[in-house]
């Protein structure tokens, strides 16, 4: 049976949770540990798939609690339940907590997020819970951190420049949109566009967590994978573009969020890449080799990236669209929507590279474009 | 008026005359001169600003400028100075200013005699005291404000913790209740029906019916939900209580107060700064109530409090203590803030008390902390001192008057 580890160091938030959450029992072996110590036996005596924890905690603390689970035990789950919210202790666990909860917390909320990870997480194929579950955050180029923590030093940081440097950083945006998403702001709806991420976040918080370490990042010394981050930059701004275009206005925002990150997988894979090795089939510069990935790590590269993206909160259709960025995988359906729209960005990208073009021709055709679709492709250009 | 030297080394008199003149036109201080009997003779324009620009031709007795109820003492300190039974007096008196308004003034009084002592009259100099008062109460309650607001989020915390827990029982208590309904129902059905149910089979449907009702798991826990519930709500009428009693704005002058309900109400405002550095102890004393401004003391007691706490974590301590202890002697009650944190250096040991040094970084404490504890302090005329061994910790120790002294409360403030 799933196991489902809560740890607090109130004696009563425990008992709570166990009384609360006593209709679940029957679904999930729930077990409770007064403090981190305790929480670290627990693990070690048998196998969990998630942790929910407190994080301000007499000696060792939530956050330095899930590092050291994201470090020894990747593939558990690690949601943070916190009576802080917004400050800049919830900055520190930004990047190694999934979900985050506030105290006072529902029980129907904290069901539905264990419940929401278990089935990302049983849904995934198990080689792309491998290659994510150690993942916190992803590498952005040094020069647009530069640039962002430049604007943000400013006295008064122009929140519409921090939006612009945002939107045109994988990393950031991924990382922005997962923490908007979570509970610990309050937000009442999903949030797809980062200026609204932005703006309800509030330029103090984007601060608090540009200035705590690696929450923004840029990567290790491995000059491989500056290349790899300042390709995937570059291409992933140019598919935008091109998403934004093809978008009817309703869809605009979150396609192209859906763009800008629809090559997330790409980022995770080249951690896994050892430094003297490289991996052929993610060469900067050639089009992307889904066999050669999945032959190499055993998942491609939009699965592991939806998965990431999933397990982070963003909202699910952005999560389809990402993994569906290649095509073949889009079920039939007559209206237009993200996955077509991040998918024919993406072949037609690739067309005006004169690379090899997939398309998934049986959705285009539902939608009755395909003709069109060919002539453009055809004339290796947008 | 501190210039002998000035009027000494003045070249002639019409020169003296004149200077006086002008400075008297422009001091903000209000100089009246009264006659051997006590009635106004002369004022300078300060007096008129300070109490009303009212028609003092007709040598009225200055009690009239008083407010009703200061009359009687000022006319006996004025009648000791004319029986040369004092020769100077200064008081806290308040007077009517203009539109009707009250002001407090402090008033120095000097008898004015000629060489053979004989009583000419009185000089009172009146010195404006209600808006400077106002402004070291707006400066305290901002800096009670600023405790307040960087407690806050500390509070929340507090709050929110059993917030958690109560609401969790809440739910499973009426996740129970349900479930007893539903047995209760099967029971009933039983009880009311008309058909001969034979007993062994009323037993079994019985037997089923609380199986799936769940009724051991619930008759085991819910007696516990019920008590843990009822302690989340009292810890959260606890943290609000304290922090109304923390809150609240002193009066001008002291009241009696517990000191050791003002120590436990400041300790668990700053639970959640403590105790994930420290477990802090409170050995109260037997204290009698003592004549305080307990709004002060709880701001004296926090500070000393939460710089013990910053103390342990720069020490980087496993264990911290924080020992909080009072008690009484024959004329004064202490407190003593102990901790066994990082300690204070000989070299700023005194420094310590100077308004804004500090040696925490920005964001943590403003420097202010432990001048304004000493100024609280001293303002109920008690003391403070500490001891400290860097790298082993620090206690600080604070006496303060049994009985409410001149120090504490201005003297016109007393009843």
């Amino acid at each position: 049976m799933t196991r489902v580890l809560f740890v607090d160091d109130d004696a009563l938030v425990l008992a709570g949770l166990r009384r609360g959450l006593a209709r679940e029992r029957n679904r999930w072996e729930l077990h409770f540990a007064l403090g981190a110590e305790a929480a670290l036996d627990n693990l070690e005596a048998q196998p969990f798939d998630v942790i929910v924890t407190d994080m301000r905690m007499p000696g060792c603390d939530g956050a330095t609690l899930l590092a050291r689970v994201q470090a020894d035990y990747p593939d558990l789950c690690r949601v943070v339940l916190s009576g802080e919210c917004g400050t800049v202790e919830s900055s520190a666990v930004a990047n190694t907590a999934q979900a985050f909860l506030t105290k006072p917390c529902e029980v129907d909320t904290i069901v539905d997020t264990i419940a929401r990870l278990l089935e990302v997480r049983g849904t995934a194929p198990k080689c792309a819970r491998a290659l994510v579950g150690g993942i916190s955050s992803l590498p952005s180029p040094p020069s647009v951190l530069q640039e962002l923590s430049a604007e943000l030093m400013n006295t008064n940081p122009d929140p519409a420049r921090v939006t612009e440097i945002i939107e045109h950083d994988v990393a950031i945006a991924a990382k922005v949109l997962q923490l908007a998403n979570s509970a610990f702001y309050g937000l009442p709806r999903r949030v797809t566009a980062i200026d609204s991420a932005v703006h309800y976040m509030g330029i103090n918080t984007i601060k608090d967590l540009a200035s705590t370490a690696a929450v923004f990042r840029s990567f290790d010394s491995d000059p491989r994978s500056h290349r790899v981050v300042a390709s995937v930059e570059a291409r992933s701004n140019q598919i935008a573009e091109i998403a934004v275009r093809l978008a009817p206005s309703s869809l605009r925002q979150a396609a192209h969020v859906a763009a800008l990150l629809h090559d997330v997988g790409v980022l995770v894979l080249t951690r896994h890449v050892q430094h003297d090795q490289g991996c052929p089939a993610l060469d900067p510069d050639r089009a992307a080799d889904l066999g050669g990935e999945l032959e190499c790590f055993g998942a491609t590269h939009a699965e592991v990236g939806a998965y990431l993206l999933s397990l982070w909160g963003i909202p699910d259709e952005i999560c389809e669209a990402i993994r569906g960025h290649h095509g073949a995988s889009i079920p039939p359906g007559d209206d237009l929507d993200l996955r077509h729209i991040t998918h024919l960005a993406v072949a037609l990208h690739a067309a005006s590279l004169g690379a090899d073009v997939r398309l998934d021709e049986a959705a285009m055709q539902r939608l009755g474009v395909l003709d069109s679709v060919r002539t453009i492709l055809k004339g290796g250009d947008e | 008026m501190h210039s002998r030297e000035l009027i000494t080394d003045a070249p002639r008199t019409a020169d003296l005359a004149w200077t006086l003149g002008q400075f008297l036109d422009a001091t903000p201080l209000g100089v009246v001169e009264l006659d051997e009997r006590g009635a106004i003779l002369r004022v300078n324009p300060a007096v008129g600003a300070l109490c009303g620009h009212r028609d003092l031709g007709s040598r009225v007795p200055f009690e009239a400028l008083c407010h009703p109820a200061e009359r009687a003492r000022v006319s006996t300190l004025l009648l000791q100075i004319r029986r040369h039974e004092r020769r100077s007096f200064r008081e806290e008196v308040r007077v009517l200013g203009q539109d009707g308004t009250v002001e407090t003034v402090s008033i120095t009084a000097t008898a004015i005699t000629d060489a053979t002592s004989e009583h000419l009259g009185s000089l009172l100099i009146l010195d404006e005291l209600t808006s400077r008062r106002r402004q070291e109460v707006e400066t305290r309650h901002d800096q009670k404000l600023e405790a307040i607001g960087r407690l806050a989020s500390g509070v929340a915390h507090e709050v929110n913790t059993p917030i958690q827990f109560i609401g969790d029982n809440l739910n499973f208590l009426s996740d129970a209740f349900s479930n007893v309904v539903g047995l209760l129902d099967a029971y009933r059905s039983l009880s009311r029906s008309d058909q001969p149910t034979p007993w062994q089979q009323r037993l079994e449907l019985l037997q089923d019916a609380e199986a799936v009702a769940d009724l051991d798991f619930f008759l085991d826990e819910v007696p516990e939900a019920i008590t843990q519930a009822l302690e989340g709500v009292e810890r959260v009428a606890a943290i609000v209580r304290a922090l109304k009693a923390f809150g609240h704005p002193d009066g001008d002058t002291p009241r009696p107060a517990d000191l050791n309900e003002i120590v436990s109400n400041t300790l668990t405002i700053a639970r959640n700064e403590t105790k994930y550095v420290a477990e802090v102890t409170f050995t109260p004393g037997d204290l009698p109530p003592i004549a305080c401004f307990a709004g002060d003391l709880g701001q004296v007691v926090l500070n000393l409090v939460v710089n013990a706490a910053h103390a342990i974590s720069d020490a980087g301590r496993s264990h911290g203590e924080i020992t909080v202890s009072t008690g009484s002697g024959p004329a004064a009650v202490w407190l003593e803030v102990a901790d066994n944190g990082a300690g204070i250096s000989r070299e700023i040991q005194e420094h310590v008390f100077e308004p804004f040094f500090t040696t925490k970084e920005i964001g943590r404490g403003t420097g202010q902390g432990l001048a304004l504890a000493r100024a609280l302090v001293d303002r109920h005329g008690g003391s403070i001192r500490f001891e400290s061994e860097p790298g082993e910790g620090t206690m600080f120790h604070i006496e303060l008057p049994r009985e409410s002294t001149g120090a504490a409360a201005p003297a016109g403030a007393r009843p």
